[in-house]
């Protein structure tokens, strides 16, 4: 698990050094730009993990079959046969590609979440209206304080589901703004508002909350505290497409000087 | 500021009176020619203020306020501006986008009726279901788009400008949906529907006693019962056009309390926000899903926590088409609305924004309803602040809403023998029409700020404003007097839309606000009035009686005149005219129920209802405001001239369906 959590920080940190210095410049370029990332390491992924001559070969075989489909269309036991042959053909390509698939599932997965802390949301801003939620065991003692640019504008809201929640308002965004969830002792402050950086909504004590939100001192499983949320308008982007076209446009155009086969 | 209507009467002749002697008191008698003439590289702004009452509007500049308005007469000219017959805005304004009368653009009320079926529809625009469609089970799938058909006819002043080449822009345009996509840059204003397609039906959630739960006019009511201090909710979507029975889509929300109640938590979707009492949650956005999670309509509301403790009352705006993702269009061309979005924020896009329904109804207090139109103001000043900052050349033209739909809401603070007028309204409200005519005000201060000798800036409105005191049941009185018939007797005046008639005994309804038709054998379904003789006898009979009647109570006649379409219409389609149109006399209108085809048993009443003030009298007694900085050649103009003088003085060719004058030739 401590290799995982690293391999993590590693991603989340080639997230930040891609995305943010673009970000600022526009959120297409650094969306491009991560692509073009992500294209660069799944082509190289795939060549080490995959047996390339095996590949062509089984790509080879379909093409075969498809054109004597082409070529013997009055044929039509021939038709059925080939169908049969490219079938068995596909089915030993995507064989083929599955270990580099698998290989490629977990960073591409913890990119696409550390994606989503660029992508995703919108930084809160002068104006903004937001909620701080908390869960913990006692939540009528959670305490919550804030920067001199966020103003609390409701008392705890406790709910019986253990939650307790705040609505805040942003004054000044100029600097970074945070706020601060005091329980039993424990601490734990966070950013809410500030321009340039990953917006990570939640942070909790469970092995998927400290994947999505690497960068935040994560919560000790046997604190008061299990999560805190704080809630950042949606950005509106389109990211997830954009990059999926990109990053195989990109894909496509670098196979040939990488020279991968898939 | 202290406002008062202390006349009975004023005529057409007064108001010039009353401006003639303003200009002469100002020093202004006559216009002074400070602007060349134009050119088609001039630059024009109209800003169209709906309900500007000219009477009002000089009273206020004699205490020494509408500086820029003032300072506007005296640098150009000012005149009382004849309005439509009748002097509804939709009619008035089709009037000045199309320059011509309602027979050549086919308004003639807010409200017609389809008359083969005697359907009655919103007069401005038709929302159609697809064509074709292919039936999958419970499912209807289209196969041809539904349409969206404005029903204005003749071209609008905007789209002929652009379609010239000359940059256009009309923000908040009244009865402009949907839009027209032209070139011309528009945002739809009055008579853009809600995501019902009706001209906004807001819902009020509540578990107060002092409620009955159901409908009401314009809104729903809903009924709650607390479990745990947690509400269940259903907040109305539209129809289903993907499901063969157009049911409804709802949207799920909960409302939970703090155990102290003085909060709630809504959770709708993925959206959850606080509330206090008193308090305004910002622009919701709703995913109403059709087809699954293949195909949704996108609606915008705001939450108004009105009440908590010792019951909840939560008063949810009717649902707007949302301007960043409209289910039906909004603006041309389509991005321009998504555009303001993301530079301002969303925004009202239904056409008659401030909720006087909810005040009839009693959902809002005089306070909660006061802070709802001061929110669409404010929000109409940041789209007009945009435009002006963002406009460099061309036409502009932006509409604000608020002076008329708040006269009509606070004109009992105005009058002193309204019968909902006291003391204590006139005390807490009676600053807001005259605060409400200085922000207009300040708004004619910045766009005179970019006036020059190429610019073109008209300040107008449609009608004037005067009180509504006394109510007129037109089909009552059609009932009593013989020319109407119900199926029950005891069950008379229970429906609406005509419901209990008795069409076989029926020679004339009305429908709408001034319009009155005959049930004519060969149009209407079961017509009992031959057309010809029998018609023309009928309406000569009617136009006789309607004069001649009298108010019991105050010895006043309600009506002081009634035409005939082609005494006072010309056109092409003259003929989709009602058979009469009824003209009030100052201070009556006709009816609530009235207008809903309704018999209720009194002919006359008091209005008891807090939309105090209105306009749908007879056009004489209401003309609107006419504020130039260039001087007219003629000084009475109207509505309907203006499209044409300004496209003269663009040097475009006026097309011959605008029958206006060039008040500047």
């Amino acid at each position: 698990m401590f290799l995982i959590y690293g391999f993590n920080r590693i991603i989340s940190a080639a997230c930040a050094a891609v995305i943010g210095p673009l970000m600022g410049v526009s959120h297409w370029l650094a969306l491009a730009a991560i692509s073009l990332l992500t294209a660069l390491v799944a082509l190289l992924v795939f060549k080490c993990c995959s047996n390339q001559k095996k590949i062509r070969r089984a790509k080879d075989i379909a093409l075969a079959r498809i054109l004597e489909i082409r070529i013997y269309k009055d044929d039509l036991l021939g038709i059925f046969s080939a169908f049969g042959r490219i079938l068995a053909a596909t089915l030993r390509y995507l064989g083929l590609c599955l270990l580099p698939l698998i290989v490629m599932i977990l960073p591409i997965g913890l990119m696409l979440v550390h994606m989503g802390a660029w992508f995703e949301y919108r930084p809160l801003q002068i104006g903004d209206v937001s909620l701080v939620t908390v869960s913990a065991s006692d939540p009528g003692s959670v305490i919550l304080e804030s920067s001199s640019g966020i103003r609390i504008e409701t008392d705890a809201f406790i709910l019986p589901d253990q939650t307790v929640t705040w609505r805040i308002a942003v004054a000044d965004a100029a600097t970074p703004q945070q706020v601060i969830v005091r329980s039993g002792g424990e601490a734990y402050p966070r950013i809410v508002a500030a321009a340039g950086t990953g917006i990570y909504p939640r942070l909790d004590s469970t092995v998927m909350g400290r994947l999505a939100n690497p960068i935040e001192e994560s919560i000790p499983p046997d604190g008061s505290v299990k999560y805190i949320e704080v809630q950042h308008p949606k950005s509106g982007r389109h990211w997830i497409l954009g990059w999926l076209v990109l990053s195989m446009l990109a894909g496509l155009i670098l196979k040939y000087p990488l020279r991968v086969e898939f | 500021m202290k406002i008062r209507e202390n006349r009975q009467y004023y005529t057409r002749r007064d108001f010039l009176k009353t401006a003639g002697a303003a200009a002469l008191a100002m020093g202004v008698a006559g216009c002074p020619a400070i602007v060349r003439p134009s050119n088609n590289k001039d630059r024009v702004i109209v800003l169209a203020v709906d309900g500007m009452d000219p009477r009002l509007l000089l009273d206020f500049i004699r205490a020494g306020g509408m500086r820029n308005c003032k300072s506007l007469m005296e640098r150009g000219c000012f005149y009382p501006l004849r309005s439509s017959d009748p002097p509804q805005s939709p009619v008035a304004w089709s009037n000045f986008i199309s320059g011509t009368n309602p027979g050549g653009h086919g308004i003639f009320d807010f409200i017609a009726r389809d008359a083969p079926t005697l359907k009655p529809f919103l007069s401005t625009s038709r929302i159609s279901p697809p064509d074709r469609t292919i039936q999958l089970g419970k499912f209807s799938l289209p196969v041809s788009g539904g349409e969206a058909e404005q029903l204005r006819k003749g071209p609008a002043v905007w789209d002929v400008i652009a379609q010239a080449g000359i940059d256009s822009t009309a923000i908040r345009a009244p009865v402009n949906f949907p839009p027209v996509q032209s070139g011309a840059r528009t945002v739809s204003g009055l008579a853009t529907p809600d995501i019902h397609g009706s001209y906004g039906i807001f819902s009020f959630f509540t578990d107060s006693p002092d409620y009955a739960g159901g409908p009401v006019s314009g809104g729903q009511i809903h009924r709650l019962n607390a479990l745990s201090g947690r509400y269940s909710c259903l907040l109305k979507g539209p129809s289903n056009t993907f499901r063969r029975d157009g049911a409804g889509v709802d949207v799920p929300f909960e409302v939970q309390t703090d155990a102290a109640r003085t909060m709630v938590q809504i959770s709708m979707g993925s959206e959850r926000f606080i509330l206090r009492p008193g308090e305004w949650s910002k622009w919701i956005t709703l995913k109403f899903p059709m087809l699954s999670v293949l195909a949704s309509a996108s609606g915008i509301c705001r939450f108004y926590l009105k009440r908590l403790d010792p019951h909840l009352e939560l008063y949810v705006s009717p649902v707007n088409i949302d301007p960043a993702d409209p289910a039906l269009p909004v603006s041309s061309p389509e991005d321009f609305s998504r555009d303001l979005v993301r530079r301002l924020g969303s925004f009202y896009t239904q056409g008659m924004p401030e909720d006087t329904s909810a005040l009839s109804a009693k959902v809002f207090g005089d306070d909660d309803y006061r802070a709802q139109a001061m929110q669409v103001h404010e929000e109409a000043m940041r789209l007009y602040d945009h435009s002006i900052h963002t406009y460099n050349s061309g036409f502009l033209y932006f509409y604000f809403s608020s002076l008329d739909l708040n006269s009509h809401a606070f004109w009992r603070t105005v009058d002193a023998q309204h019968p909902l007028y006291n003391p204590e309204i006139v005390k807490r409200h009676g600053d807001f029409l005259p605060w409400l005519y200085e922000s207009i005000d300040g708004a004619v201060g910045r766009a005179l700020s970019l006036v020059d000798e190429r610019t073109t800036l008209y300040v107008i409105s449609d009608h004037g404003f005067t009180s509504f005191r006394r109510q007129f049941n037109l089909n009552s009185w059609l009932m009593d007097n013989g020319y109407a018939r119900a199926r029950s007797r005891f069950e008379r005046g229970q429906s609406s839309f005509f419901s209990d008639t008795d069409w076989t005994g029926t020679k004339a309804y009305g429908l709408g606000i001034n319009s009155l038709y005959l049930n004519l054998r060969g149009r209407e379904p079961e017509g009992t009035v031959a057309p010809g003789a029998e018609a023309d006898a009928l309406k000569a009979e009617l136009i006789s009686r309607l004069k001649s009647l009298r108010d019991p109570a105050t010895g006043e006649p309600p009506i002081t005149n009634v035409y005939r379409p082609e005494e006072i219409y010309s056109g092409p389609y003259v003929d989709m005219a009602p058979d009469l149109i009824v003209c009030y006399n100052m201070h009556y209108r006709a009816s609530w129920d009235t207008i809903l085809g309704k018999y209720p048993r009194e002919v006359f009443l008091d209005n008891l209802d807090p939309w105090s003030g209105d306009h749908c009298m007879d056009a004489q007694f209401l003309p609107g405001v006419f504020l130039c900085n260039r001087p007219a050649s003629v000084n009475t103009p109207a509505l309907l001239d203006l499209a044409p003088s300004i496209l003269a003085g663009y040097g475009i060719p006026v097309p011959r369906e605008m029958t206006g004058r060039n008040i500047f030739a």
